[in-house]
């Protein structure tokens, strides 16, 4: 907070010798509840627990965020080896060397493999400093140098390359297990310090890494590739559980070798699934694989869908076709039916002007006196002669021209008085 | 995994949640087996099996009788002191020692499960689909509760958390868990003074809870709540309920109103038509068969709903403007809304709001449902690392319950306005360090006063103030205020001087300008005040410190 006026000079009366002067305390404050919660009430209760000072804790904070920010720091130079060190791990028994973690003791357990040779001697000097047993002794400490022990079995194992190896193959402070593959992380969040840590152990440099999401094809699938084939020098000596070297007879010793190479065989197996399954994992979920693939597909299916678009077309063109000839087929049947029937209509009309002039022969007789000479009356069996006669003519008239030409003969006969003769000449010309 | 993984747990009323830390270092909630980030506090009987969380919901329909809920809501809580609905759609209860049991019907057999019981299967079911989800043992977690929580029911979700094998680190209070998750007045000015008053909005299932919260260079205070549980989101359910009823019985001429089996299959299918309408202005509404084998199927509008609900909107703000007046602060004192709760969700419920608070920032960006998870999560990963001693000893009284300054303490400047430097009700021990703007050419000694000063009366409500004379603690967000919106931030006057100093001896001949004067106060737990004047840039100091 920056207050933007000046502090004035003292008052005339202020004496010169005196620089404070304190009139009244502050009202007496109250009791109130805070909630524990959040960093800056751990700040709160840590001066109040520890009846700290502003500046007391103040100091305190400040210590604590430097060996955060050196715990921090990876490539802080001169900062290894100042790690607090656990006090289980200073009474550490130096016979148990083996299972003691060399990046620990040395204090550079946020460096582990990575540790270069350089921090490694810088570290172990430091190292070598606090707890050499004569400095212990002069400071009244009891002379003891099992840890001293302990440093100088982890330098001598991190200095030299094949046990390094050896023991950076087991480190148990990095994990090597296989992601769950039911997690519904990020998949990038997930498996990018996976491959990250499973590096390390390749014979081949430069290893790839995962990327992200707009790393190209080519690039994951050469990734996938090179993890595939991922040749591993990692060793598992460290887990060796018989001691050859210590063996009574040149047998034994023949014997433990054997036991022993055969038990590395199999961790080494076993380690080999395991990087394959984490391989095999990831292929599985990689969401850019899936995009691969869709692509791929989509690829693919392209030629097919244009193939599918030309059956269809043509299958529509013959469909359309079908169709029209169907149509015509119904026009032509249209046709044909109304043709039939206009036939039929004619038929029935000619049928009808058939009967008609029949009808019309029929009354022309009967009006004409059955075409009896006229002085003639006729009888009954005459008329019955007539009318037969007249059957038999229009029997033989086919056709109604002709009907209607027997029909004007005798009309004309009619007119001229001679139908009777008519009638016998029609007679004779058509039955 | 060498980390020890903790997790936060939000044991609802309705929901459970787990919130975690992700490897990204964000927190957020993870879903269980089921795909379900709210996790149902359910546990279904069935002549087989036992279940607990979302397969134990779904059965609630066709089981109501064999399906335990809302257990929460008698935990602590003594037989007589709760009011159980016997009904068709609600299990049975019984006292069991006096304490509230249910009674089912498991196996074919009739099974008693006591209320803890059910809270610890619950627990046990979230601890369980925590851990499959990370993969890893949990070595603690954090849960959270309401603010009105007796010590007894604190205690009794402990044991039941205990026995469900969850290592309780803490429990603490949902609106401040809630605040945690919205990183709520936490980004604090080293040495500066810096007060933020937030209003906490929590709408679960059966109850509304308010809270208004103060942070204090980062240190929360609950200045005051209140909590109805006749609101929540089950009572916009119940009118949707109605609603549907008579919908059903206009069409169908068959009254539902007193079948609990049929207006609870309504109640369910409702509650997703109500979640949807949240996002969209149109939601389908389908109950099958819900009598006599006739179904309902309609669509209902957002804005048919917040007809019906009107009355329970209006209800929400007169609970918020109850809150306010018992604490006797004004609608733009508060700095910032947090919405926390499903049910606040609810489009029109923050529409209202403005009705209160025109310009208030109602903050958004953690999913309402899931803030106290998450700052449960963020608790747990602070004190992940700590002893249990450690622990215990943070949230002791003698340590929660601390000496808080009565009246502000604070410097008069140029024009005899009084500033506060450290405000009222300040936890102690405090530490404010300011500096003072040059020195004057020529100026061989600077005199410094620190007095106590005293809240000018509030101005009338529906006056405009006048010009505000004085300033509050923080001097660059006051100015720009709206004339419209009357925010009634108190000034203060000077009252007892407290201390003065004097610095001598400054550079002689130091130019205007090249001097800065540091003070610093600090008042400790019993009352001691230190003043320390320093000039920066030749490092002359004087300190001096009360009897
Ligand atoms: N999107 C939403 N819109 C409206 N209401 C919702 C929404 N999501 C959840 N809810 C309601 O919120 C309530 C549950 O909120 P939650 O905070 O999980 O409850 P509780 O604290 O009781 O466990 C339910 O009534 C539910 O219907
Ligand atoms: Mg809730």
């Amino acid at each position: 907070m920056v207050l933007d006026f000046l502090l004035p000079s003292p008052p005339k009366s202020w004496s010169a010798d005196k620089t404070s002067a304190f009139h009244a305390g502050i009202t007496a404050p109250t009791k109130a509840a805070i909630q524990p919660v959040g960093r800056h009430f751990l700040a709160h209760a840590r001066r109040h627990i520890h009846s700290r000072t502003f500046s007391e804790d103040e100091k305190h904070v400040k210590e604590a965020e430097a060996a955060a920010a050196t715990a921090n720091a990876d490539d802080d130079a001169g900062s290894e080896g100042d790690e607090p060190e656990d006090p289980a791990m200073l009474k550490r028994d130096p016979r148990d060397w083996k299972n003691q973690d060399q990046y620990a003791v040395l204090g550079l357990s946020k460096y582990r493999y990575k540790a270069t040779e350089e921090q490694i001697r810088r570290a172990h000097r430091k190292k070598v400093l606090k707890h050499h047993p004569d400095k212990k002794a002069a400071h009244g400490g009891l002379n003891d140098d099992a840890f001293f022990k302990c440093i100088q079995k982890a330098f001598e194992t991190i200095m030299d390359p094949v046990k390094r190896r050896q023991w950076d193959s087991v480190d148990p402070a990095i994990p090597d297990d296989v992601p769950n593959p039911k997690s519904k992380q990020d998949f990038f969040k997930l498996y990018t310090p996976v491959f990250e840590r499973e590096a390390r152990f390749s014979k081949v440099e430069p290893v790839p890494m995962l990327g992200d999401m707009t790393t190209s094809q080519e690039v994951v699938e050469s990734f996938y590739d090179f993890w595939y084939k991922f040749d591993s020098w990692r060793t598992f000596e460290w887990m060796d559980k018989e001691d050859a070297e210590g063996a009574e007879s040149r047998d034994d010793k023949r014997y433990y070798e054997k036991k022993n190479k055969a038990e590395r065989a199999k961790l080494k197996k076993e380690d080999n699934a395991r990087l394959r399954q984490i391989v095999d994992q990831a292929l599985a979920v990689d969401p850019r694989i899936k995009i691969f693939k869709e692509q791929a597909h989509q690829k693919r299916n392209a030629k097919r869908f244009e193939k599918e678009a030309a059956e269809k077309k043509a299958a529509e063109e013959a469909a359309a076709a079908a169709a029209a000839a169907e149509a015509a087929r119904i026009a032509a049947e249209e046709a044909e039916k109304n043709a039939r029937e206009d036939q039929k209509k004619n038929k029935e009309l000619l049928k009808r002007a058939v009967r008609k002039e029949k009808k019309n022969l029929k009354a022309l007789i009967k009006d004409n006196n059955y075409f009896m000479p006229a002085d003639k009356t006729p009888s009954a069996a005459d008329v019955e002669k007539q009318l037969e006669l007249l059957d038999n003519l229009l029997e033989g008239t086919k056709g109604l021209d002709q009907l209607e030409a027997v029909r004007k003969a005798l009309e004309d006969g009619v007119k001229n008085g001679n139908a009777a003769e008519v009638f016998s000449a029609e007679l004779a010309k058509r039955s | 995994m060498s980390d020890s993984v903790v997790i936060g747990i939000n044991f609802g009323v309705t929901n459970s949640s787990i919130g975690i830390l992700g490897k990204n270092g964000h927190f957020s909630v993870i879903a269980n087996a089921d795909g379900d980030r709210m996790i149902p506090n359910a546990i279904g009987f069935s002549d087989e099996e036992e279940f607990c969380g979302s397969q134990a919901a779904h059965q609630v329909v066709r089981n109501p009788k064999n399906t335990l809920q809302a257990f929460r809501n008698y935990l602590g809580k003594s037989f007589t002191e709760i009011s159980v609905p016997s009904d068709a759609a609600h299990p049975d209860m019984i006292s069991k020692d006096g304490a509230p049991a249910y009674k089912v019907e498991f196996k074919g057999k009739e099974h008693i499960v006591t209320v803890p019981e059910a809270a610890s299967k619950q627990l046990k079911h979230i601890h369980e689909e925590a851990e499959a989800y990370l993969g890893s043992k949990i070595a603690g977690a954090v849960l959270a509760v309401p603010v009105y929580f007796t010590d007894k029911q604190r205690e009794e979700l402990r044991k039941a958390a205990t026995a469900a094998g969850i290592n309780v680190l803490q429990i603490i209070q949902e609106p401040v868990a809630a605040a945690l998750a919205y990183n709520f007045g936490q980004e604090v000015a080293k040495n500066d003074a810096q007060d933020k008053t937030a209003l906490v909005l929590d709408m679960g299932a059966t109850s509304f809870d308010i809270t208004i919260l103060n942070s204090r260079n980062g240190i929360y205070t609950v200045l005051e709540t209140a909590h109805d549980v006749t609101i929540g989101g089950e009572s916009f359910d119940q009118e949707l309920v109605k609603f549907v009823a008579a919908e059903f019985k206009k069409k169908t001429k068959i009254d539902v109103a007193n079948n609990k089996k049929s207006l609870l299959k309504i109640k369910t299918s409702v509650e997703i038509t109500k979640k949807n309408l949240s996002r969209t202005p149109n939601a389908p509404c389908s109950v099958e068969s819900v009598a006599e084998g006739m179904d309902y199927h309609a669509t209902i509008a957002r804005m048919r709903m917040e007809l019906m609900c009107n009355k329970l909107y209006a209800k929400c703000n007169e609970l918020i403007n109850h809150v306010l007046e018992k604490a006797k602060i004004t609608a733009g004192a508060i700095d910032e809304i947090l919405l926390v709760g499903g049910a606040t969700r609810m489009p029109k419920f923050q529409n209202r709001l403005r009705d209160i608070f025109p310009e208030t920032l109602i903050r958004t960006d953690v999913e309402s449902d899931e803030a106290i998870a998450i700052g449960c999560a963020a608790q747990a990963s602070l004190i992940a690392g700590f002893e249990k001693e450690d622990i215990e000893a943070s949230t002791k009284e003698a340590v929660t319950v601390t000496p808080h300054t009565v009246k502000p303490i604070g410097v008069v400047g140029s024009k005899g306005e009084f500033i506060t430097i450290i405000p009222d009700h300040t936890p102690l021990p405090v530490k404010r360090v300011f500096e003072f703007g040059n020195a004057e050419e020529g100026q061989a000694a600077v005199y410094f006063a620190l007095f106590e000063g005293e809240q000018d009366p509030l101005p009338v409500k529906e006056e405009k103030p006048a010009k505000p004379a004085k300033e509050n603690d923080d001097d660059d967000s006051e100015e720009e205020e709206e004339d419209e919106i009357v925010v009634a931030k108190p000034t203060y006057h000077q009252t007892t001087q407290l201390a003065e100093v004097v610095l001598a001896g400054l550079p002689a001949g130091a130019k205007a300008g090249s001097l800065k004067i540091e003070a610093t106060v600090q008042v400790d737990v019993t009352n001691k005040v230190t003043i320390t004047l320093r000039e920066k840039s030749s490092g002359k100091q004087v300190r001096a410190q009360s009897a």
